[in-house]
């Protein structure tokens, strides 16, 4: 089940909010009701979708509450060396299914062609959200070895944890420790559920008006022999695709934000405008935060950071941004996007720094976001091959700088690409800082509904379009 | 709980995750023994009225460059339209092992048609784009429609 779909909006998420307020804040006021009815509805809304694969997470969750358990046994018997081995199992049960589903079909068809054989693999559909969840499991196991949090012995919580609905399919990947006490101890009130359905309807928004709309732009250009693109076309077509992505995601992210906040719960922040940023490194900063700090905390601080000397916390990033690239897809195009970004932040890191330094703020931006597109021509490309040649179109010209496609293509579409600018900039934050608050909070009490119902116009007049971060 | 009891609980899950994945693998390569009838109808029932009409073995034959003799039962459905390259088809072969010539076939239709569409037709060229073809075991699924997601979770429904 997607948020954007009329069974989400129209069904299940009334029912959820109704059962949940009525019999569990109402009725009985005991957080194991809550929990209760938020699992079953969680479950409900995965297998809508995965019939099959929800016994996959229930497997899932059983190992690693029993696993997390025993860790915690052995430690308190000061079995170390069986704690150890347990954490070892249980990360290898981890990564081997994330592995099996995800890479194999990949590792089999690489390994064929380098072998000159062919490696039939069974074709297996990636479980929705498995990306996400696995990490959020293992954080919860790395933590819980390194005694950074306590056991978990109820497993409806730890079963929460893992399948809570607003965050299970893309995120943002919450780690156990910043939400544990919310899984016990969490209040709902009226103005926090107000807050977090304004947030939803901003998430929709962005994913139904925006994401979508400048989406179809970019598939007209794809959709485009590449031979035939000119210089602007190509940048009118990704210039539309970062903002679709962004607009996509962190939709996602933000209807996932205020879903939770609906409930009681608070997510971390997963976006904080990234195009924003002044260099790579403030990006990355800036976009997913969840993911960059869950590969900060589990990979590149355990492999050293940049504590050690300079070779190995180039190797260091250089790890961390493969499998960067490897978490988003089983596809070269997806690894050289991870190396890409290594390599960039090395080189910021090391070489230019202090030329970058000097650069006015709004040159660094720009260097930035150009920077960013061209990883989302790698990003977004069906094949390497289309990558390198879209990127060729957009620096050496293709058939021309300017012709009669390019410049409709920029007209027709010159309003939405503003619009989301505007909307991917801090510009209205200012601008909201400067009314008065009773007039946001109006302004805010019109602009939902009217949101609320375009999207359901949008919705319905649309077919089937999932979120980007979907497959991964 | 003591370590043995956590250790049997733990290696149960184990089994249940290998079985799981036996089980999906085999699913997934076995193929069915209904008919193709059978498994066509809640496929075709799920289409969009005039959506795409029924057509005969032989124009899956000239589309798809199909040899008969090797199915037990083909369904084909097109739009009469020339500017909408909505299809659906399912096959079912005799023999499993040619499963993945016929999907090369699939593949070669798709990406002729793209040809065709692209540059002057970005929403068929789109359709096609995501379109879906997927083998289980004995049975062959290929659809590209704007409803192709739905179509297909009622072939694996029917299966």
């Amino acid at each position: 089940m997607v948020f954007s779909s009329s069974t989400f909006l129209i069904i299940f998420l009334p029912l959820t909010i109704l059962a949940y307020f009525l019999i569990g804040c109402l009725l009985t006021k005991n957080v194991t009701v809550k929990n209760s009815i938020l699992l079953l509805a969680s479950l409900i809304f995965y297998a809508w979708g995965e019939p099959v694969y929800i016994f996959l997470m229930l497997i899932s969750i059983c190992f690693n509450f029993v696993i997390g358990k025993d860790i915690s046994a052995s430690k308190d018997a000061d079995k170390d060396k069986r704690a150890k081995l347990l954490f070892i199992c249980a990360i290898i049960f981890n990564i081997g299914v994330l592995g099996f589903f995800k890479y194999s079909g990949f590792v089999a068809d690489n390994l064929g062609n380098l072998l000159g054989v062919q490696i039939r693999m069974p074709e297996l559909p990636l479980p929705v959200g498995i990306s996400f969840y696995t990490f959020q499991i293992m954080s919860y196991i790395i933590d819980l070895y390194n005694d950074k949090i306590k056991v978990q012995k109820n497993i409806l919580s730890f079963a929460l944890y893992i399948s809570l609905f607003p965050q299970l399919i893309a995120g943002p990947i919450v780690k156990y420790r910043d939400i544990e006490y919310q899984l016990r101890n969490r209040r709902e009130s009226l103005s926090k559920y107000s807050e977090g359905m304004s947030r939803f309807v901003v998430g929709l928004s962005k994913k139904l008006l925006l994401a979508n709309t400048l989406g179809s732009v970019y598939s007209a250009v794809q959709a485009d022999d590449i031979n035939d693109l000119s210089f602007l076309s190509a940048w009118v077509g990704i210039i539309c695709y970062t903002l679709q992505i962004y607009f996509d995601f962190s939709g996602y992210s933000d209807m996932a934000i205020g879903l939770g906040k609906m409930f009681g719960f608070e997510f971390c922040e997963n976006f904080r405008y990234p195009y924003m940023a002044f260099s790579v490194t403030d990006f990355w900063r800036r976009w997913h935060i969840s993911l960059s700090s869950w590969f900060r905390d589990y990979v590149y601080i355990p492999l050293g950071g940049n504590r050690r000397k300079t070779p190995r916390v180039i190797f260091n990033l250089m790890i961390v941004w493969l499998l960067t690239g490897l978490w988003h897809g089983a596809d070269w195009n997806f690894i050289l996007w991870g190396v890409y970004y290594g390599v960039l932040l090395i080189l910021e890191k090391y070489v230019l720094s202090k030329q970058l330094g000097k650069l006015p703020l709004a040159l660094r931006r720009f260097i930035t976001l150009v920077l960013v597109m061209c990883g989302w021509v790698l990003f977004s490309a069906p094949t390497l091959p289309d990558a390198l040649n879209y990127l060729r179109v957009m620096f050496t010209g293709g058939i021309g700088f300017i012709d009669s496609d390019g410049l409709y293509l920029l007209t027709s579409n010159i309003l939405l690409i503003l619009l989301g600018a505007f909307c991917a900039v801090p510009i209205y934050k200012t601008l909201i800082r400067k009314v008065n608050r009773v007039t946001v909070s109006r302004v805010k009490a019109v602009a939902c509904p009217v949101l609320l119902i375009l999207c359901y116009v949008f919705m319905i007049s649309e077919t089937y379009n999932p979120f980007l971060y979907f497959r991964f | 709980m003591t370590n043995k009891k956590y250790l049997i609980a733990e290696l149960l899950c184990v089994a249940a995750l290998i079985t799981f994945i036996v089980l999906i693998c085999v699913s997934r390569s076995g193929g069915t023994d209904k008919k193709i009838s059978d498994v066509a109808a809640p496929v075709v029932k799920t289409m969009a009225n005039n959506q795409m009409t029924k057509k005969t073995n032989a124009d899956a034959v000239k589309a798809f460059k199909l040899d008969l003799s090797l199915t037990d039962g083909v369904v084909y459905y097109a739009n009469n339209n020339v500017m909408d390259v909505s299809e659906l088809l399912i096959v079912k072969l005799k023999d499993k092992s040619d499963a993945h010539d016929l999907k090369g076939k699939v593949d070669l239709r798709v990406s002729e048609q793209k040809k065709l569409y692209k540059s002057y037709a970005p929403k068929q060229y789109s359709l096609l784009e995501n379109s879906i073809t997927e083998i289980s075991g004995n049975v062959l699924f290929y659809c590209t429609a704007e409803n192709a997601v739905s179509l297909f979770e009622k072939f694996k429904e029917a299966l």
